[in-house]
């Protein structure tokens, strides 16, 4: 954007200070040379010098010499005064092409606008980014590119703007929203640059993708509250279990005794919703033990396929009583990954009973596992299911630890997924584009296939430190 | 006769509430409030199986485990924590019949205790 300016003010600065196509000097110069050559050829001088009695001659003499003498100061001019020319429009063009290149080659999306709203022109990054090709936005209004719901308002800003019109940074602490043309919708930072141009005045919009500077972000956030979090949990868990315990023993005690007390029935019922709320008390506490769970240091060789393998059979009973049918699609040359088999498992298990809950009327779940498309040395683990879907409101707190949509739910679940997923290297996805069913999808670094299977745990073991870099850090991991 | 069970815990009110969970199986309950009198109470009546916590304020239910191990052999462990990690449940597993992470039910108590003098009694050391 700055570069573009720079341009600009280098095109305008070409004009100002470009030398004359035809100086004063010169035009001084050539006026003393044909007045020069008039003295010269002056009759008395050209008779005294030529011939003192061929007056006509010499008349015609002059006259050619004159004429031929002014021909050659005018073409030397309209020559110099061409070239000129040639060299602006040289210019011109080199500092459009210059423009267009950098319009193109940014690594902003540039769309341009009118005072109208209108499209009139955007570059190829702004066609990647909307997923709209340039005649399919040249011409529209901007507002295309905006969700339903904020178009009205930013025509508003927009009318406003050109009343005023100005270089600035659009939305200054508002959250910004572009819509592709898929419907999704993604955070957006933009600026806008007026551009003063024959057909009138264009603003010049230069917008950033910043998702991915949110989610890093946002993961940032995640893992300083999970920090603050597991240190707390570990302090009052162990202070909570205790009561807790005592709690549901006695009840269950007392609901066990009934009979000897002789006690009426509203008490007994009271007691009964004690025992289940101190139940539930336990189910919290069990969750944050989860969270404080120190991440395994012995990270070992293990197959993808054998966690599914042993996670299946070991819901499989139970699933197909509620009428759920668990589908696999593996893929049984998978190279192996560097990992916890139980903490993975704990992982596996947790997205089939989510999937479970999700399909009260029983459906299908489909685990497969394969390698990762387009990222070499990166396998992944899916679970897709049948069920209910997700709620696009809740999709970004999914991974928030006690955001729960389930009735008696802890909301820990997929927070300490995510983690023992990410202390792998690795990372979890949900893709919940259609109304039926959510597909979630792991994706880990694959193992060092050249290290034999002691060397390659050897960096895992030292103390305090993680078998696995972070996941920007996984590359090490990777064999090129 | 009946079988005895030393039940292991700094929390009076937890004692009480498992002593009248043994007892209601039928079997004699010892209780010890800390690790010492526990190691003196296993050495005197070498009881059929301990209960123990982990984590007291002076010494822990390895401890116990440990001097089962060396005086009581025959004596059956289940070890309870409030405190739940993978690596104490190992550690657990090297020496006690079962472990039961905190808080869990009267039936799982009970599950256990049944289990534990089922299971073949530990060989002598």
């Amino acid at each position: 954007m700055r570069g573009l300016n720079n341009l600009r003010r280098r095109a305008k600065s070409l004009f100002d200070q470009r030398r004359p196509a035809v100086t004063a000097a010169e035009i001084a110069g050539t006026y003393a040379l044909i007045g020069l050559l008039w003295v010269w050829l002056s009759a008395e001088f050209s008779v005294a010098l030529f011939d003192p009695h061929g007056i006509l001659e010499v008349q015609i003499i002059r006259g050619v010499i004159l004429v031929i003498a002014t021909g050659a100061a005018i073409c030397l001019l309209i020559y110099r005064y061409n070239r000129h020319l040639r060299d602006v429009a040289t210019e011109l063009r080199e500092s459009s092409a210059r423009a267009d290149t950098y319009f193109d080659a940014t690594v902003e999306a540039v769309v341009n606008v009118d005072a109208n709203g209108r499209i009139v022109r955007v570059n190829p990054r702004a066609e990647a980014l909307f997923g709209y090709s340039k005649a399919e936005m040249v011409g529209e209004l901007v507002e295309m590119l905006i969700p339903q719901h904020l178009r009205q308002r930013h025509i508003r800003h927009r009318i406003e703007y050109f009343k005023a019109p100005r270089s600035r940074p659009m939305g200054m602490g508002m959250n910004l929203v572009g819509l592709r043309k898929d419907g999704s919708e993604i955070p957006v930072e933009v600026s806008l640059n007026l551009l003063e141009t024959e057909k009138g005045k264009l603003v010049s919009c230069f917008i950033t993708d910043i998702s991915e500077r949110l989610a890093i972000e946002r993961e940032a956030r995640m893992s300083q509250m999970s920090a603050i979090l597991g240190a707390m949990a570990g302090g009052v868990v162990h202070e909570l279990n205790n009561p807790i315990g005592i709690i549901m023993s006695r009840t269950e005690l007392m609901l066990a005794e009934w009979q000897d007390h002789h006690l009426p029935a509203q008490l007994r019922e009271d007691v009964e919703v004690i025992h289940r709320n101190a139940q539930r008390i336990g189910r919290i506490s069990q969750g944050l033990l989860g969270m404080v769970r120190e991440p395994s240091k012995e990270h070992r060789l293990v197959s993808l396929n054998d966690i599914v393998d042993d996670g299946v059979q070991l819901v499989r009973r139970q699933f197909a009583k509620d009428r759920i049918l668990i589908e696999t699609a593996l893929d049984r040359g998978l190279a192996p990954i560097l990992g916890d088999p139980g903490a993975l498992e704990q992982v596996l298990l947790n997205l089939l009973v989510n999937a479970r809950e999700a399909m009260p009327d029983g459906g299908r779940i489909r685990i497969a596992t394969g390698a990762a498309k387009g990222r070499p040395g990166w396998l992944f683990l899916s679970v897709s299911d049948t069920g209910c879907g997700i709620q696009p409101g809740t999709l970004p707190k999914l991974f928030t630890p006690f955001f729960t949509t389930k009735a008696g739910g802890t909301g820990l679940g997929l927070w300490i997924s995510r983690r023992i997923i990410t202390e792998h290297g690795g990372s979890i996805d949900v893709f919940a584009e259609s109304a039926q069913g959510v597909t979630w999808v792991i994706l880990l670094p694959r193992a060092e296939t050249e290290f034999s299977p002691g060397a390659g745990l050897q960096p895992a073991q030292r103390p305090g430190q993680s078998a696995f870099p972070s996941a920007l850090g996984s590359q090490s991991f990777r064999r090129s | 006769m009946a079988c005895k069970i030393l039940i292991v815990d700094d929390e009076r009110d937890f004692l009480d509430t498992w002593k009248r969970v043994v007892n209601r199986l039928g079997y004699v309950c010892l209780t010890a409030g800390n690790v010492a009198s526990a190691l003196r109470r296993i050495e005197a009546e070498r009881p059929d199986l301990v209960i123990t916590d982990l984590h007291f304020p002076v010494g822990n239910g390895f401890e116990v485990m440990r001097h089962v191990q060396a005086k009581s052999p025959q004596t059956r462990v289940i070890i309870v924590t409030a405190y739940h990690t993978p690596a104490i449940q190992e550690a657990a597993a090297t020496g006690a019949v079962d472990y039961l992470p905190k808080p869990f039910s009267v039936a799982a108590l009970t599950a256990s205790i049944i289990r534990a003098l089922a299971s073949p009694k530990p060989a002598r050391a």
